[in-house]
């Protein structure tokens, strides 16, 4: 993810699926070595309950176009491939469409001025500091949890 | 079904369903895109107005999209887990379930971490096609319409 996404402090919420890197927050992860710790399992917990907007997200989608369900396309070249996406990139759009319409609050969208063009950063980006910025990032968000909730 | 319906012959069924799909493609920049900083700063506040967790701009998540019938190219790699033919889209939502960012189109096969990381590789090949595009074509100052 580049860094013209994301503000100072920002981070988007994932399962334990994802790998933990610079704005990417994942669950902690069960292991036989590592089993989970009370506190850790209430993070979690706290995690996935504010998260489950994503899974909602999923199943309205899947509600909305029943195609999505079962997607009756045949994938046989490229193009047929293209098709599906484009199929697929439409059903998104509606839905958005039906959100951003029905929630008179919701933010408008009168530019395109979200994604900002910026240089491409240097590669130097190496996996290894993306985890430790993401590691160090959830190890606050752990302790300021637990100081809070008084683990 | 449709067919039947209203006497069309499948061909312009299909072409109607593409010329719909093309339709509302144009809307996708108004519709679908990655909020700007005030926007990220309103969903953090929603967010952090419920939650513990004050910074967070959406959750990732990849789901499954199910197919009716196996592709008839490469449909090994449509086989998923759930033991269904399936693509895997990767999706950012917020906490008003709009979907901000999406990668569509990967095989079911694919673990979700995988569907990402090509989602990143994309984002930094139109990043870099963008300003060579810009460097290449636009003196300073000039734009198009």
């Amino acid at each position: 993810m580049m860094p013209s996404l994301f503000s100072e402090g920002e981070y988007i919420l994932a399962d334990s699926g994802y790998a933990l890197t610079e704005y990417i927050v994942p669950t902690f992860k069960r292991s036989r070595l590592n089993p989970l710790t009370p506190a850790q399992a209430h993070f979690n917990n706290a995690l996935a309950k504010i998260r489950v907007a994503s899974e909602h997200c999923n199943g309205m989608l899947k509600g909305r176009f029943g195609s999505l369900k079962e997607l009756r396309l045949l994938i046989s070249d490229a193009k047929s491939a293209g098709h599906v996406c484009a199929w697929m990139a439409a059903c998104v759009v509606l839905h958005n469409f039906l959100i951003v319409e029905r929630l008179a609050g919701g933010f408008t969208s009168d530019d395109f001025e979200g994604v900002s063009e910026d240089e491409p950063s240097e590669q130097a980006e190496r996996t290894a500091d993306m985890q430790s910025v993401g590691r160090q990032r959830r190890m606050h968000l752990f302790e300021l949890f637990v100081l809070e909730k008084g683990y | 079904m449709l067919t039947d319906r209203w006497a069309l012959q499948a061909g312009s069924v299909n072409n109607y369903t593409n010329r719909c799909i093309y339709a509302i493609l144009q809307l996708e920049k108004e519709y679908f895109r990655w909020p700007d900083a005030a926007e990220r700063s309103q969903i953090k506040a929603r967010i952090g107005a419920t939650s513990f967790f004050k910074d967070c701009v959406g959750f990732i998540d990849g789901t499954l999209i199910t197919l009716a019938s196996a592709p008839s190219l490469h449909k090994e790699d449509y086989w998923t887990r759930k033991l269904v033919y399936a693509l895997n889209s990767l999706l950012i939502c917020d906490d008003q379930r709009r979907v901000i960012y999406a990668h569509h189109g990967w095989c079911g096969s694919a673990h979700d971490q995988r569907v990402l990381k090509s989602s990143l590789v994309r984002y930094r090949v139109q990043q870099l096609l963008m300003s060579f595009l810009m460097l290449e074509f636009f003196s300073p100052g000039s734009s198009i319409r």
